[in-house]
Formats: structure tokens, sequence, C-alpha cells
């Protein structure tokens, strides 16, 4: 018992330090709570992939009623219908300095052919220095101009042979009914923000004992070396734990996006994520010296995962081979698949427990290597 | 004069940490951009649930191939499909209802399309191809239907789809071009604030203050030689990552590229005084940096289209000089456009830099130099 007593004394005074540090230097304090604030506000209004009122301008040669009619369609909430071109150059040179996003050309037979019992053709001219937008936006023209042809195809044939169109499909977006992308893109923000940041802010606390020298105060004390670094972690599980109640609220308040499972559920996967980063940072900071190489080590092994293998942009079914792997290796996509089964799929913890019995197995690997790799004495 | 920029070059090359991380930047970070992030959705995993089992359906089926879709997963059981979107192992499903090939023939029949809303940014497109499939198909099956039937005359409009300047929308150009930009951005900020600090954390300003050397002159030296070791970089990052190691076919010459770069570095070394105001140490520059970044990457255009903000955020990218540099940048590399054609941007972007240059510097001179 008395050994025990002993080890808490230990750890709590680690942590009281530390707190203690944290607090009396405001700037770090500040970086601690208003740069996750901040770069999780930026990234969920940023990393929007809707693609509404895209500049779109049209050259009508044909300057038909059918023309007309097509033309009308383009008016919805993806386009913003720009003006009537006269000529092919202006165009090009409006594509060419981005003041356009896509370019509606129709030929001057386009509504002779359609008369005369022939296909016409209406050309696209899309700009390509986005390619994702310009591979929506292909998306939205040919969607609209195949729904334009059922519409006619009914009316030609009403009454004859067909009535309604020939195939139905009826297209349903599971868990995100209205398909914004930032259902699904805000509540994942999270994960990469409490990624990021106990991370860093651990590897920095190590780092800063080794660059002023304080680290020797604890080369000669009785203090175990998992006992100081588990001290060390506490004040900023803290603070994570903070920042997480922070960005739920601020996902909640400020994006409007509901929560369709329980809170509950999601707190056990947050914990563990929490710890698995603050270990990483330990890590980091054990076999780097200084604070700006600890500082630039844990971004470069968190910041890639994170955006690339987590399935926070590419969907993890459809990575192949070595990515797939990596994917699953890395925790992220893990807490991931938590935020969405709780935010989106009205999962719960039974439901998730894989992931979380992943995590936790990963946290005992990590912790236990930073203990090992972090050295008590010089050399 | 000169000796003072070797001095400052010197410094930069010597601090192995700043050195490991520049490095690291302006190659593989670019070059993992533009390898990793594939933003258009390929072989988007699909099961398919066939309650028909008849020769039409069997046929649609087919006609789901890759690049768009890996190979269908076939499942026999409605709640399948379910599972399969839950635990995100598929990312859409088609269901195919019994009697489909019978309603078809009576130019009546339904499919069902379900897709996981979870993966934004591959939930439309897939739909969309899905869909585009599906729509050749029964407009290929009514021309054939209204042939048996001796009624000619079915006309449609078809689309001819260009994708200008970049014919396959190869996502990689537009990933690693878009890296490189973040990269000048940050490298452009951190390195002078870095080079600003140094001497006050050190505490050799004070050397200075009392020496015959004029304090702006100083200054003026440091930006002069960060800004050469950037355009440097710049130069060397478009010549071995992105042309050679990368194949990129670039439009606009290096030297263009270069210009519109010097021009971007007035707002990034503005933005670096005010930086080196603010942090008291070298280690605080890493973090402050972010904080300004950020909000520097949302108005860019560069993630989201800016036609797509809030109206108030639309207004407020006029004042980003990353959206200004972007447009140019990508205009005048992806898209080929001519120098006069990006003048108007280069002039909102100079007196961008300018103000920012005046701003950094007074607060710069009231906190550091004076305080």
């Amino acid at each position: 018992m008395i050994f025990l007593k002993e080890t808490l004394n230990r750890i709590s005074a680690v942590a009281i330090k530390e707190i203690k540090e944290i607090v009396r230097v405001r700037l770090f304090l500040m970086l601690a709570f208003i740069v996750p604030f901040i770069m999780f506000n930026v990234f969920s209004f940023g990393i929007s992939l809707d693609n509404e009122n895209m500049p779109f301008a049209y050259i009508d040669y044909d300057k038909s009623q059918l023309s007309a009619k097509l033309v009308e369609k383009f008016k919805n909430r993806y386009f913003d219908l720009k003006h009537e071109l006269t000529d092919l150059k202006n165009a090009e040179m409006l594509l060419s300095s981005g003041k356009l996003r896509a370019v509606m050309i129709i030929p001057s037979d386009f509504s002779k052919s359609i008369y005369r019992g022939n296909n016409a053709q209406v050309q696209f001219l899309i700009d390509g220095g986005y390619p994702f937008r310009a591979i929506t936006i292909r998306g939205y023209c040919e969607s609209i101009l195949s729904a334009f042809n059922t519409e006619m195809a009914i009316k030609k044939y009403k009454g004859k042979l067909l009535t309604t169109t020939p195939l139905r499909v009826e297209t349903r977006y599971l868990y995100n009914e209205s398909l914004k992308s930032s259902y699904a893109l805000v509540p994942s923000m999270i994960a990469v923000i409490l990624l990021m940041n106990p991370a860093v802010l651990t590897a920095l606390a190590i780092s800063r004992e080794k660059e002023m020298g304080t680290i020797y105060n604890i080369y000669s004390t009785p203090i175990k070396k998992w006992e100081f670094l588990t001290g060390k972690i506490i004040p900023y599980l803290i603070i994570s734990a903070i920042n997480f109640i922070l960005l739920v609220i601020t996902v909640r308040l400020l994006f409007h996006i509901p929560m369709k499972g329980n809170f509950i559920d999601l707190v056990p996967g947050a914990i563990v994520y929490v710890l698995i980063n603050v270990s990483i940072g330990l890590l980091v900071s054990s076999v780097t010296r200084t604070m700006v190489a600890a500082q630039i080590v844990t971004v470069i092994v968190t910041v890639i995962p994170a955006f690339l293998y987590s399935g926070l942009l590419v969907p993890v079914a459809n990575l192949e081979g070595g990515a797939k792997i990596i994917a699953r290796l890395y925790p992220t996509m893990h807490f991931m698949k938590i935020i969405h089964g709780v935010y989106l799929k009205k999962l719960n913890m039974v439901d998730l427990l894989p992931h979380l019995l992943f995590m936790i197995l990963y946290f005992a690997i990590l912790f236990t290597l930073g203990v090992t790799v972090f050295k008590k004495r010089e050399g | 004069m000169l000796q003072l920029i070797r001095k400052e070059l010197l410094h930069i090359l010597r601090d192995r940490g700043l050195m490991i991380f520049i490095i690291y930047a302006f190659t593989f970070d670019i070059y993992l951009a533009a390898r990793g992030f594939n933003l258009i959705p390929e072989m988007v995993s699909i099961s398919v649930y066939d309650e028909d089992k008849s020769f039409k359906s069997r046929e649609l089926v087919e006609h789901i191939n890759p690049p768009a879709f890996k190979k269908p997963v076939f499942i026999d059981n409605y709640k399948d499909i379910d599972k399969l979107l839950n635990e995100s192992k598929t990312v859409i499903s088609l269901a195919i209802p019994y009697g489909f090939e019978k309603d078809l023939y009576k130019l009546d029949a339904s499919l069902q399309v379900l897709v996981d809303g979870t993966q934004s940014s591959t939930a439309y497109l897939s739909s969309a191809y899905l869909n585009i499939i599906i729509q050749k198909y029964t407009l290929d099956f009514l021309k054939e239907r209204l042939k048996a039937s001796n009624i000619t005359g079915l006309n449609f409009i078809e689309a001819r789809s260009r994708i200008l300047f970049n014919p396959n929308a190869d996502d990689k150009l537009f990933e690693g071009i878009n890296e490189f930009f973040m990269i000048i951005t940050l490298i452009g900020m951190i390195l002078p604030a870095a080079i600003l600090i140094r001497e006050k954390e050190y505490g050799t300003i004070e050397q200075i203050m009392i020496s015959p050397l004029n304090i702006k002159k100083l200054l003026l030296m440091k930006i002069t030689a960060s800004t050469i070791f950037l355009l440097f970089l710049i130069a060397f990052s478009y010549e071995i990552i992105l042309s050679f190691w990368l194949g990129f076919n670039l439009k606009g010459t290096l030297l263009e590229f270069l210009a519109i770069s010097l021009i971007y570095s007035f707002a990034t070394s503005g933005l670096a005084f005010i930086i080196a105001s603010i942090a008291k140490r070298l280690s605080q520059i890493g973090l402050l940096t972010m904080v300004i970044f950020a909000p520097m990457i949302l108005l860019s255009g560069g993630w989201v289209p800016p036609e797509s903000l809030p109206f108030w955020l639309r207004k407020m990218t006029i004042i980003s000089p990353l959206k200004h540099y972007m447009d140019s940048g990508i205009s005048l590399l992806i898209r080929g456009a001519s120098p006069e054609q990006l003048a108007y941007n280069m002039i909102k972007l100079l007196v961008i830099g300018i103000i920012f240059m005046i701003t950094g510097y007074l607060l710069y001179n009231k906190r550091v130099i004076k305080g």
C-alpha cells in the first residue's frame, strides 16, 4: 500500500508541476485551446466538398425554342448561370483566367437535327484547373442532359408506348439524407484535431525539459520512468478532454449537425484515442532533442496519415493493397469509424467494440514503447 | 551588404532542424500529396443484390466496370446491404427487385440504389457514375424496343464534354501543385520569422542596437536573404520534383512563376514580421504560423470552391494573398494563361503585400526594436 501511495504522490507531483508550468506561460495556454478551436473551424468550413454556384455560361448558335428550354434546365443551385456569350474565343479566355468553370455550346443545327430525326450534340467545355470540380461539373451536366432526354422521349410517345420513365432509379443516401458533405466531414475533423494537438503539446512538454536542461532534475530523482511519463501526460489529457467537449458543442451549435447516436458511446473511444496521441508525442520527444525538431517530427507523423489514410477524404473501402493495410494500422481510421457510427449511423458501443479494442491494444503497445525508449540518463 | 546576406544565409543553412523540415517539405511532402491524394473516386466498392437473377439484370450488372467501380460483390440477402454499408465495407449498393426483367419489357421498372452518405467526397460522384450507366442502358434498351415495334424517330441529345487544360482530369497534377503552393506559403512565413526572431532569442539584437549598423538596413537584408533562399527552393522543387520526378507537363516558364512568387513573398514576409513580433521564442513560431495559415487555406479557393463559400467569406477572399497567388499560379501552370491575363491579379497581390509589409514592420518596430 505504501508503494502505491508513493507512486501516486510522485505522479501527482509531476502532474501538478506541469499544470503550473502550462498555466504560467500564457501564450502556451492560449495556443493549447485556441489553436485547435481555430483549426477545427477553418477546416470544417473549408473542407466542404459541395460544389454549388459554379459560374457557368453558354453560347447558343441555334436560338430555338428547344435550345432555350435546355438552357433553362441549368438554372439551379449547382450553377450560377452568368450570361450568354457570343464567341468561342471569349469563352476560352474566361475559362483560362478562371472566371468561368464551364461553358455549354449549342451548335446551329441543334434543333434541326432533332426535328429531322437525328441525334443532336451539345458540347461542354469544362475548366480542368481543379480536377475534382471538373469531374463533378461533368456529372451535373450529363445528369441534367439525360433527364432532359427522358423528358423529351416521354412527351413524344405519351400514350403510345411510354407513360413514365421506363426505368426509375430510386437513390437513397443513407445516414446523410440530404448529402451534405459537412455532415460527415465536420465530425470527422474532431479526430484530426484530437490527433495533432495532444501529440504536439506532449512532444513539446518533454523536449522543453531537455532543451532547458531541467530534465537533469528528473534524472537525479527516485521517480520511475513510467511514473514520470504518466505524470507528464495527465495535464494534456485534461486539456484534450476540455477540447473534445468544446468541439462536440461547436459541432452542435455552430454547424448545427445533430448527433443521431448517444454522446456516451463516443466518450470511451475519445479517451483511448487521446491516450494514443499523447503517447505518440511522448515517443517522438524521447528520440528528438530540441523543441523545434519535436514539433516538426510530430506534425509529419500525424498529419499525413490523418488526411490520407483515415477515410476522411478517400473511403478506406476504396483503398487498395498497401494503403489499405496502412489505414488499418493507424488509429485515426478506427476513431473516425466510431465518430461516423455515433454521429450518423446511430450505432452504439457494442457495434463499435472491435474498433475500441484495437485502439486499446494500440495504446498499450505505444506507451510501453515510449517508456522503453525514454532514457533516464544521459547518452 | 553582401556580407549581411551571406551571414543570414549561413544561419539558415546551419539550422539543422529547420533545414530538414524545409527539404522534406519541398520534396517528399509534395510528392506524397501528389501521389496520395485522389479526391476523384476510382474503383469504388459496390455490392449488388440481384433478386431477379434474369438475363436483363445480369446484363445491366455487366456494365458496372473498372475504372469507376471495382468488381461488384454479390449478396443474396437484403439485410446484408445494411450490414456492408454500416461497416463501411462498400460505398454503394444496387438492389434489383424481383420481376425487374418483366417490368422492363413493360417499360415500367425500378431499381434501388443505396449510398453511404458518410463518404462525402465519393457518395455523390459514385451515385452519378452509376446513374449514368443505368440511364445509358435504359436508352439503349428503349431504342431496341422501339425498333422492334417499328417506331423510329426517337432522338437524343448527346453530351460531348471536354475538360480543358487537363483532359484526363488527372488529380495528381492539381494536388501536387496545390501542395506546392501550401509549402511555399508555409516556408515563406516560417523562414523569415525564424530569421527575425533569432536575434531576439539569442539577445544579439541588443548588440546590433548599439552597433553603427542601421537596423532598417539589417531587416531589409534579412528579408532579402530569406526571399533569395525561398526562390531558390521554389526553382529547385519546380524543376526537380514537379517537372522531373512527378513528370508534370507544366505550362508557363519558370521565370514567370518565380516572378509571381516574388510578388507573393512580400505578403508572406509581411506576415512573418507579424508572427515574429508576437512570438517570444523560436519554438512558438510553429503554432502561431498555423493560426495564420489555417484561415489562408480556407480563403484560398484550393480546397473549397470560393463560389460555394457563404457570402461574407466570399467577400473576404479579396484580402487573402494565397487566393490571388493560387488563381494566378493555377492559371499559369495548368491553364497556360498569358502574363497579360494575370496582370490584374498581380497588382492586387502587390497591394496586399505592401499593406502587410508596412503593418508587420510597424508592429515589429513597436514590439521588438523599441520594446
